[in-house]
């Protein structure tokens, strides 16, 4: 059986056809059984517990025990993946058999190297204990992430919805339905979609700009050495970051709190007039963005300090030695050097708050109400606003749609982010 | 050259007084943002429930009655709701731990196929909205018979932070020498024993960061708890105080501002116990 000269053609081509086979023909038995093994367990699943999911997913249609088009998409989603995992392992197989043969036929001369090629190489154990080490953690992100995240997804392209709505009732595939009605020209969806992506985009960029302007200067101020109990000042400053947010959201709702909130009685005192923080949509932004900068002030305080520290005194005594001023040397030196080390953060950061769900939802509720909108208030994010669509108004489907977009949105401006901060490229040149 | 820089320095300069009376201005400003609330929701603590709170920072007629009434009044059971958080957050805590510093461990010290694109899987999973999970968690809760139960919040804190701890172990395992390890197993050692001997005292700081972050967050965490819980007496902390301020009735706020300063104060005394730890695990990686 086992050839002395096998081709890499023929070894690719009978795995492709047979798990292992390829293997087999390589000389590799052992191997080759236990390949051949796993696909046959595969197909026998295929036949058996896959079957039902598999159909359910594709017709949506009740199939043996599962009734709850929820429960049938789900347990199609689980079998597709066992199939999408099975696909890796066979195109993994066909690889092996392919480029065993060519090395088998590059090392022709050395028949003790075939021999060890053929009978050493392969030590499954060895091969197991990194997957042994990472299968816990897989297998729980498998079905706490992945599996609820390609739910939502496919959620996207259903009709899930009040009316459509299991145990009682079922939902079916619509196609592009969701996205065309969301993203339609002119209609009340789009209006509202702009309305909130606008002010989503503007909650990100200002809320962490503005943060991190301020932990920007007071980094500076503490580190001038001119100013003392800079210890005592840094530790006031961090307290923010040190209580739950949750607890200083909902401490902020009753600051700004109209009727009883402190905010407004210092304004009136002062002889200002009191402000609807959460009745007018400017400032119920406003006090968004407030309470944004206070909790993360700290955080960004933090992380320039750190940077500000690593810049060595050489570069600053340098500079004064050519006799730049004060000014130069921060728009010059400390400026430029501080950017590059604190820029991923600080895109990271944007991303993060670009679904800073929490303060919108707990400070104001998305509120106040806009005038013939669909729902979104005047401070909702997509993020609110797909939750309310979802649990308030139970319009599942279209909230798992604008969810999708949310991420699309999300993704290409991190895919920007790793480019520039060099992550992937990192990443590749460990391997 | 350093002898003329301190004298430039020294100078008793009319602008530079002037800049530097502005930044203890400005430093006085922000601890006063950042202290104000804080001292004034202490001080909510002790109001009376009868009158406004208002915005004065000492109490007219201090009292204990709120305090008394968090640990005796029913309907606000600080007690329970403190047990549930702290029994919820320590175990996701724990939990987190022991499935992601193996998988960590892996992925820093050993080259395996699908290696690189699991990485990368966990940073996409990262960046999508958490909402678009939460229908279907609910139904696979649902489906295992975990709603309503501390163990499937538990499950989903635990769970939801695998891909984030694993890229914070994973980036700080890197940065310690393999050398150690390799002369270990020259002598002998098995792999499993250089990471527990070897690499895991090592990286104890990281491992105190991650525990601590993935204590914290379950803590005061809002959205899933109100998703996940619904009876009474399995209510979390956040769960707890947002019943109290919702309500929009005045005169909870001292209750609430009771049950928010024992959650905080907890937190705060950990946190800044442990700031320098958290700063260094969270930024190490990004500074270099």
């Amino acid at each position: 059986m086992a050839r002395s000269n096998p081709k890499p053609q023929v070894a690719g081509v009978l795995s492709a056809l047979l798990a292992g086979a390829g293997q087999i023909y390589n000389g590799q038995r052992k191997k080759g059984i236990t390949y051949a093994a796993v696909e046959a367990v595969f197909l026998v699943l295929l036949q058996t517990a896959l079957r039902d999911p598999l159909y359910g997913l594709v017709t949506l249609d009740p199939v043996g025990r599962f009734v709850d088009s929820r429960h049938i998409l789900l347990a199609g989603i689980i079998a597709s993946f066992v199939v999408a995992i099975y696909v890796w392992f066979h195109i993994a197989n066909i690889v092996d058999a392919a480029s065993t043969a060519s090395s088998i036929r590059s090392r022709h001369a050395l028949p003790e190297d075939v021999r060890r090629i053929r009978t050493e190489d392969w030590a499954p154990m060895r091969t197991a204990v990194p997957y042994i080490y990472i299968a816990p953690s897989i297998l729980v992100a498998f079905f706490v992430i992945v599996i609820p995240l390609a739910f939502g997804i496919v959620l996207a392209f259903t009709n899930y919805s009040l009316y459509h709505c299991p145990p009682a009732g079922r939902f079916d595939w619509v196609g592009l339905t969701n996205f065309k009605k969301l993203l339609k020209p002119g209609s009340l969806w789009q209006g509202q979609l702009t309305m909130v992506l606008g002010w989503n985009i503007a909650y990100a960029l200002l809320g962490t700009g503005l943060a991190f302007a301020s932990g920007l200067g007071l980094a500076l101020i503490l580190q001038n050495r001119h100013i003392r109990f800079r210890g005592a000042f840094r530790a006031i400053l961090m307290l923010p970051w040190a209580v739950p947010a949750t607890v200083s959201i909902m401490v902020f709702f009753g600051l700004f709190n109209t009727t009883f909130g402190p905010v407004n009685e210092i304004l009136r005192s002062m002889g200002l007039r009191a402000v609807p923080w959460f009745q007018h949509r400017t400032w119920a932004r406003v006090s968004v963005l407030l309470t944004h900068v206070w909790i993360s002030t700290p955080f960004n305080l933090s992380v320039i300090s750190a940077a500000l520290q690593s810049i060595p005194d050489e570069v600053y005594e340098a500079a004064t030695v050519d006799g730049a001023s004060p000014r130069q040397s921060f728009a010059r030196i400390t400026f430029p050097l501080l950017m590059s080390v604190v820029a991923p953060i600080l895109v990271l950061s944007l991303a993060g708050n670009f679904n800073n769900f929490g303060i919108i939802y707990l400070l104001t509720g998305g509120g106040p109400a806009v005038a013939g909108s669909r729902g979104a208030g005047a401070t909702d994010i997509l993020m609110t606003w797909v939750y309310d669509l979802g649990f308030r108004q139970l319009q599942w489907s279209t909230a798992s749609a604008l969810a999708v977009l949310v991420f699309i949105f999300v993704v290409i401006f991190s895919l920007i982010n790793f480019k520039l901060s060099g992550v992937l490229s990192q990443l590749k040149t460990e391997e | 050259m350093a002898a003329s820089n301190r004298r430039k320095d020294g100078r008793r300069n009319p602008v530079r007084i002037l800049g530097i009376v502005a930044m203890y201005l400005i430093l006085a400003m922000a601890c006063l943002i950042v202290l104000y609330p804080l001292i004034w929701v202490f001080s909510c603590s002790f109001k009376s429930t009868a009158g406004l709170v208002g915005s004065s920072l000492i109490p007219a007629n201090p009292t204990l009655a709120n305090y008394r009434k968090i640990f005796t009044d029913p309907n606000v059971n600080f007690g329970l709701w403190f047990f549930n958080t702290l029994k919820i957050s320590l175990v996701s805590a724990l939990a987190a731990l022991v499935l992601t510093t193996p998988a960590a461990y892996a992925f820093s010290r050993m080259r395996f196929s699908g290696r690189l694109h699991t990485l990368i899987g966990f940073m996409i999973c990262q960046m999508f909205p958490g909402f678009m999970a939460i229908v279907a968690l609910y139904t696979l809760l649902g489906w295992a018979g975990l709603i309503d139960t501390h163990l499937g919040l538990i499950i989903l804190y635990a769970g939801g932070s695998i891909p984030f701890s694993i890229w914070l172990l994973k980036g700080y395992f890197d940065s310690l020498p393999v050398e150690i390890e390799e002369s270990a197993m020259i002598d002998g050692a098995t792999k499993f024993q250089a990471f527990t001997r070897i690499l895991l005292p090592l990286a104890k700081p990281i491992l105190y960061v991650v525990g601590l972050i993935n204590f914290l967050g379950p803590y005061a965490e809002y959205l899933l708890a109100q998703v996940v819980i619904n009876s009474g007496g399995k209510w979390t902390l956040a769960m707890g105080m947002r019943s109290l301020t919702v309500s929009q009735f005045a005169t909870d706020w001292p209750i609430f501002s009771a049950v928010s300063v024992l959650t905080a104060v907890p937190i705060v005394i950990v946190f800044l116990s442990a700031e320098k730890y958290i700063v260094s695990g969270l930024t190490r990686g990004a500074i270099k």
